[in-house]
């Protein structure tokens, strides 16, 4: 497990390599440096404290640890430039690939994944694994080509001393973190859980604020937060005691590697075997070799946290689509803009007919749509109408393939839309969801996602048919006013208005509108409605609405109760027939009867 | 270089364990002394005394025991800093999570809630960093190589200068430099907070992108922003390593030329060997505490970064003192949410006042409210209409004491609000807002936050007086199952009507509801509108309306235009007055009749 995840990593990395050798490159070059440094340092000393014969023989060394003194500086600087380099590159890399493996998911598959998790997954995991090649794979790397220039260095003046620096070295940068790593691993496994919780804490304290002030939780919640907050520093505190023990018995090792190499090379030099000259820098080489022991512990400490965030990215990555991204076989390279990116939508009128719908959401007792047939000629209008539950929202998902039925057909234009890309079939349809997301970006950048193409003439003719010409004009910033975070800066009938002007741009041949007027006040909701079907060109409408006034504009109605259609025909069709649609009729007058007068109808006031 | 007073106060509490990881910092110091000075003497008798190893036992004892006492106090330390740091951030995080909250929801709305999400999580984390390590870390760079070099002045003087002129260059090249990377290191922080806003964003957008065809498209975007995020952070380093830099390259030349002048003079004869090689191996120690200040120099001024933009949150004046609304929250006994003191009976007796309000929002051209005076009696329910930006949500803010008014003022039960206290106040008052967030947990826990002690019977009778008893029923775990951080599988109607059980809990005299009934359906509102008329049932009350449903289950309708009054009265009255009211009114029926006469025609 952890060995495939480890080579889907270095895959990631392998784009990088010419970096990541040059990188290890320049680590092996600053160690050396160091060694350099101190082992010539130590040995100038000492052979100048014999009186050589003559100071000509001390030139090299000197000019060496000048050199050295130079060098280490400047490998560092740039050892670190391009490590970090390679390493924001593949963070970039992640991102996306986390990005890819999401949108196929959203917004069927994703399921009920918490938002304050995938934020914390997102930021976190992601910039955990960056670290997987700057704490993780690149440390050890070095660590083993100095071992090796160690080795050279004291294997040829006495094999004892190579192997007491081996010995050592291992025990430091291998034995040492591997107890380290069993130390800390429960609790630093437990860490991106205990932040995905803190997260989901915070993102509630932040969104939910109303109800928590209006409550007086103030006191309760941020004592539940510092709770969280604990929790995750109890786990932080685990991983750090490892760390602090191995940070010290490293250090107690490098010491203690340094004296070995000086006290086996005493018999050495006591034997002829080593130049007493040498038995300064041999003990100082040992010691500053160690340099790229230091960051080890570490490693393998940050592999524990990695593996558990990348286990976690790949369990999204894995997850099945809710609707197969590529059409199966039969006709994907014959539909008309199968082929074609994103954002370009299908001209021309369509036809759509939908054939005995029927969808189960997983769990769910019974289904949400059961059998739903309705045709949608090119240029109609339809009217979806039923109580909450009914299943139009679910026949929506449907229609764009964001779920795909477990029975019956979806057909655009006589051709059944699961023979079609996703895209393509999306590329039929301009949508006002019920969730339609406003980007925190300006009033144009939104508008313009309907049609990047449109323009100024285009959008302001939108915002008329929207009923927000006046709002506009009122605007310093006209369309270039932000929006705020999610829309946030307009107002609940402001942000749907937009997202209604924007579906109208979008020159698709069929409109599907969920609850267009929701939130609006009544004189702008009719204005709206209005301005809507006046300009709907030669498209087709599908309204999906509780709001049954306005309806008899409509080709057909269709009353929907428990995923099945209990009535169809026009307005004054069904309401001669005294159904449900008659009964939510009645509802919606008396809801406004208070004054018989302005209605023009007997109304019975409760 | 400096760090922020503001954090150092916080710091004051926990100063012994700042004291503890100094005095062991220095303690390892002075070991560091007796390892060279042991060292040094060993190859001395190694190299000019021909000494075997039998001689050498017992420095090589002394020097054993010295190298496992700092790996001691190097373990000790580290663990004093982690306390120390995990100490400030738990006492930081609290606070920043307590204000926010004090700012209150109308306060907060103006800042992104992606980036104060992120303020309060990761902004806090970057402080473990800058308080466990490069604070000490600050005060042994100080102190260490001072000490050190008090040490090597006895043996060789020349050697004690060249280190006392070179150690102050190394601070200089961090001050230097460190300017520049601590700006853009405020800028690194900025783009990250943007970066993982964006992020949310696009996650929350997803279907819509898709809906647009631009899902995949947006995978570029996503790349952009981390390729700019890149550039960015990479300007950052290319100087922030430069002090580095600066520091490694002073501190190994100057170990370099000292080594070249220790060599020289032992040639002269001026010095002995044992001295010379004590200096030569202090050399590295004495920078050493200075270099590790530089490395963590990056680390540090992002958190630097970080606790500006906390201090900076903290700082923003709450519209109320916090300790009155967490004093007056805290002492409510959670089982009884409307206890019956004196200043409540007032509440119940007097009614709220709205004195010649007046609230502007910051950076708004004019006011949200002007002059505004109205009163509610007890048990009074009172509709709240007008167009879009009206003020209809400034006066349920100002009324919930989300704001406070700039000009004129509230009173509750005949008194000011600021001295009934804000919590007292709103333990009185149920509140329906009009997108009612459901929180991380299950439907018991997102009821019980309105009556924290309520037990399940309780639970039931609100679900039922809610009209929400069926749908809960039918959940997977009835009362237990958990709502998603949106209410997912909730609709909008159930939403609501939950939103409505927990207001009936609450048990209290005033009820505030923004718009209930929009977004639903007629046979949820149906069921909504029972619902609230259960609840309005023997209150006072503040309701936004948009529907003719819910005015006629009112007393009295106040019609704000632009901030102000315009119309008061009846429905009866105002329609027959042909006002504002009138016009908004007859809108209702428009559609019907407008629509009509096009379908037949």
């Amino acid at each position: 497990m952890e060995r495939r995840l480890l080579r889907r990593w270095i895959g990631f990395l392998w784009p990088l390599r010419g970096q990541v050798a040059l990188g290890l490159l320049l680590g092996l070059l600053t160690v050396g440096s160091n060694v350099g440094l101190l082992a010539l340092s130590g040995y100038l000393i000492a052979a100048s404290a014999l009186r050589p014969a003559t100071i000509l023989l001390l030139w090299v060394p000197i000019v060496g640890v000048r050199f050295f003194g130079i060098a280490r500086g400047v490998f560092r600087y740039l050892e670190r430039l391009v490590t970090h380099d390679a390493t924001l590159r593949l963070l970039a890399r992640l991102r996306v690939a986390f990005y890819r493996a999401l949108e196929p998911l959203a917004p069927a598959g994703l399921g009920d994944r918490r938002q304050g998790d995938l934020l914390s997954r997102m930021v976190q995991d992601v910039e955990t694994l960056q670290n997987l090649f700057l704490r993780v794979l690149y440390p050890p790397a070095v660590a083993l080509l100095t071992l090796g220039l160690g080795w050279a260095i004291l294997a040829p003046r006495g094999l004892r001393l190579a192997l007491a620096f081996g010995v050592a070295f291992l025990l430091a940068g291998a034995v040492l973190p591997a107890l380290a790593h069993l130390a800390a691993r429960r609790p630093a496994a437990a860490l991106p859980r205990a932040r995905g919780e803190l997260s989901t804490l915070a993102v509630d304290a932040v969104r939910g604020m109303t109800e928590l002030v209006a409550f007086s939780q103030e006191a309760a919640w941020s004592r539940r937060l510092a709770a969280a907050g604990e929790r995750l520093i109890r786990l932080q505190r685990g991983v750090r005691r490892a760390e602090a023990a191995t940070g010290a018995l490293l250090g107690l090792l490098q010491n203690l590697a340094m004296a070995a190499v000086l006290l086996l090379a005493v018999p050495l030099v006591r034997q002829g075997h080593l130049p007493a000259a040498e038995i300064a820098g041999v003990a100082l080489a040992a010691l500053a070799a160690f340099e790229a022991v230091a960051p080890l512990p570490g490693a393998l400490a940050g592999l524990g946290e990695s593996l558990e965030a990348s286990r976690r990215l790949e369990e999204l990555e894995r997850a099945t689509p809710p609707v197969p991204e590529r059409s199966s076989g039969a006709g994907s390279g014959a539909a008309p803009t199968a082929g074609l990116a994103g954002s370009r939508s299908r001209v021309g009128p369509a036809r759509l007919e939908v054939r005995a719908l029927r969808y189960t959401y997983p769990g769910a007792a019974r289904p949400a749509l059961d059998g739903l047939s309705l045709v949608l000629e090119a240029g109609a209008r339809v009217a979806l109408v039923g109580p909450s539950g009914s299943g139009k929202s679910t026949l929506l998902d449907l229609l764009v393939r964001f779920r795909d039925p477990e029975e019956g057909s979806i057909l655009l234009d006589g051709r059944d839309t699961r023979a079609l890309d996703p895209e393509a079939v999306r590329s039929f349809f301009s949508v006002v969801a019920q969730e339609s997301h406003l980007f925190h970006a300006s009033l144009g950048e939104n508008l313009r996602l309907g049609n990047p193409r449109a323009g100024e003439a285009e959008l302001r003719e939108a915002l008329r048919v929207a009923q927000l010409e006046g709002w506009w004009a009122g605007l310093a910033e006209g369309l270039a006013t932000q929006v705020g975070e999610a829309g946030l800066r307009l107002s609940g009938g402001e942000r749907r208005r937009v997202a209604v002007a924007r579906a109208l741009l979008r020159p698709a041949p069929i409109l599907l509108l969920d609850e267009p007027t929701a939130g609006l006040d009544a004189l702008t909701e009719r204005r709206l409605m209005e301005a809507l079907l006046a300009g709907l060109g030669g498209r087709s409408l599908l309204l999906v609405t509780h709001r049954l006034a306005g309806l008899e504009a409509m080709d057909e109605i269709l009353v929907l109760a428990r995923g099945r259609v209990v009535e169809r025909g026009r307005h004054a069709e069904l309401l001669g027939r005294r159904g449900l649609y008659r009964r939510m009729w009645e509802l919606e007058q008396e809801l406004l009867v208070e004054e018989p007068a302005l209605l023009g109808a007997p109304g019975q006031s409760g | 270089m400096g760090v922020d007073r503001r954090l150092i106060a916080r710091v004051r509490p926990v100063r012994h364990l700042l004291g503890m990881v100094v005095v062991l910092g220095l303690l390892a110091g002075l070991l560091a002394v007796a390892q060279a000075s042991l060292l040094a003497g060993v190859v001395d008798r190694v190299l000019l005394r021909g000494a075997g190893l039998p001689a050498l036992e017992r420095p090589a004892a002394a020097l054993l025991a010295v190298m496992l006492a700092r790996a001691l106090l190097a373990w000790g330390s580290e663990l004093a800093a982690f306390e120390l740091a995990a100490r400030v951030r738990q006492e930081l995080r609290e606070r920043l999570a307590r204000h926010l909250l004090a700012l209150g929801p109308a306060r907060a709305a103006g800042e992104r809630s992606g980036e104060l999400v992120n303020t309060l999580l990761e902004g806090v984390e970057q402080l473990e960093t800058y308080l466990g390590r490069y604070l000490p870390q600050l005060a042994l760079a100080a102190l260490v190589p001072l000490v050190l070099v008090a040490f090597v002045f006895p043996r060789d003087w020349l050697s004690g200068v060249i280190f006392l002129v070179t150690l102050p260059l190394l601070p200089f090249f961090m001050w230097l430099i460190g300017g520049q990377a601590s700006l853009a290191a405020r800028r690194r922080w900025a783009e990250l907070a943007r970066l993982s806003a964006h992020f949310l964003d696009v996650v929350q957008g997803l279907p819509t992108l898709k809906l647009f065809g631009l899902g995949k498209r947006e995978a570029e975007v996503v790349a952009r922003a981390s390729d700019r995020f890149r550039g960015a952070t990479m300007a950052t380093l290319r100087v922030a390593f430069l002090s580095a830099l600066a520091l490694e390259l002073l501190a190994s030349l100057s170990t370099a030329v000292v080594a070249v002048a220790l060599a020289l003079r032992l040639l002269g004869g001026g010095l002995s060997f044992r001295e010379a090689f004590f200096v030569l191996l202090l050399a590295p120690e004495i920078y050493q505490p200075l270099r590790t200040l530089g490395s963590q120099f990056h680390a540090s001024t992002t958190g630097a970064a970080a606790s500006r933009r906390i201090f900076e949150l903290l700082e923003q004046p709450a519209p109320w003192p916090e300790e009155e609304v967490a004093v007056a929250g805290e002492r409510r006994d959670p089982a009884a949410p409307a206890p019956r003191g004196p200043a409540e009976r007032g509440l119940r007796s007097e009614g709220v006042r709205f004195e010649a309000v007046a609230f502007t929002y910051p950076g708004a051209e004019r006011p949200a409210v002007a002059g505004l005076s109205f009163a509610v009696e007890p048990g009074e329910r009172v509709a709240l209409v007008g167009p879009t930006g009206a003020g209809k949500s400034t006066v349920l803010a100002l009324w919930m004491g989300f704001l406070r008014p700039e000009a004129g003022g509230v009173r509750v039960g005949g008194r000011r609000l600021e001295e009934v206290g804000v919590a007292a106040w709103r333990a009185q008052v149920a509140l329906v807002p009009q997108q009612p967030y459901l929180f991380a947990g299950s439907v018991a826990e997102n009821l019980r936050l309105a009556r924290p002690g309520a037990g399940e019977a309780e639970l039931w009778e609100a679900l039922r007086a809610a009209g929400a008893e069926e749908f809960v029923r039918a959940l997977p775990f009835g009362l237990e199952t958990r709502l998603g951080e949106e209410g997912a599988g909730l609709s909008g109607g159930e939403r609501q009507r939950l939103a409505i059980a927990r207001a009936w809990l609450r048990g209290a005299p005033w009820l505030v509801m923004d718009e209930p009934t929009a977004h639903l359906d007629p046979e949820s509102e149906a069921a909504v509108q029972e619902a609230l008329a259960r609840l309005l049932a023997g209150r006072g009350a503040l309701v936004v309306a948009h529907r003719l449903a819910t005015i006629r289950q009112l007393d009295r309708i106040l019609v704000l235009d632009r901030g102000r009054l315009v119309e008061e009265g009846s429905h009866e009255a105002l329609v027959a007055r042909g006002g504002l009211y009138a016009r908004l009114a007859r809108a209702y029926v428009g559609p019907a009749a407008g629509a009509a006469a096009r379908g037949e025609g």
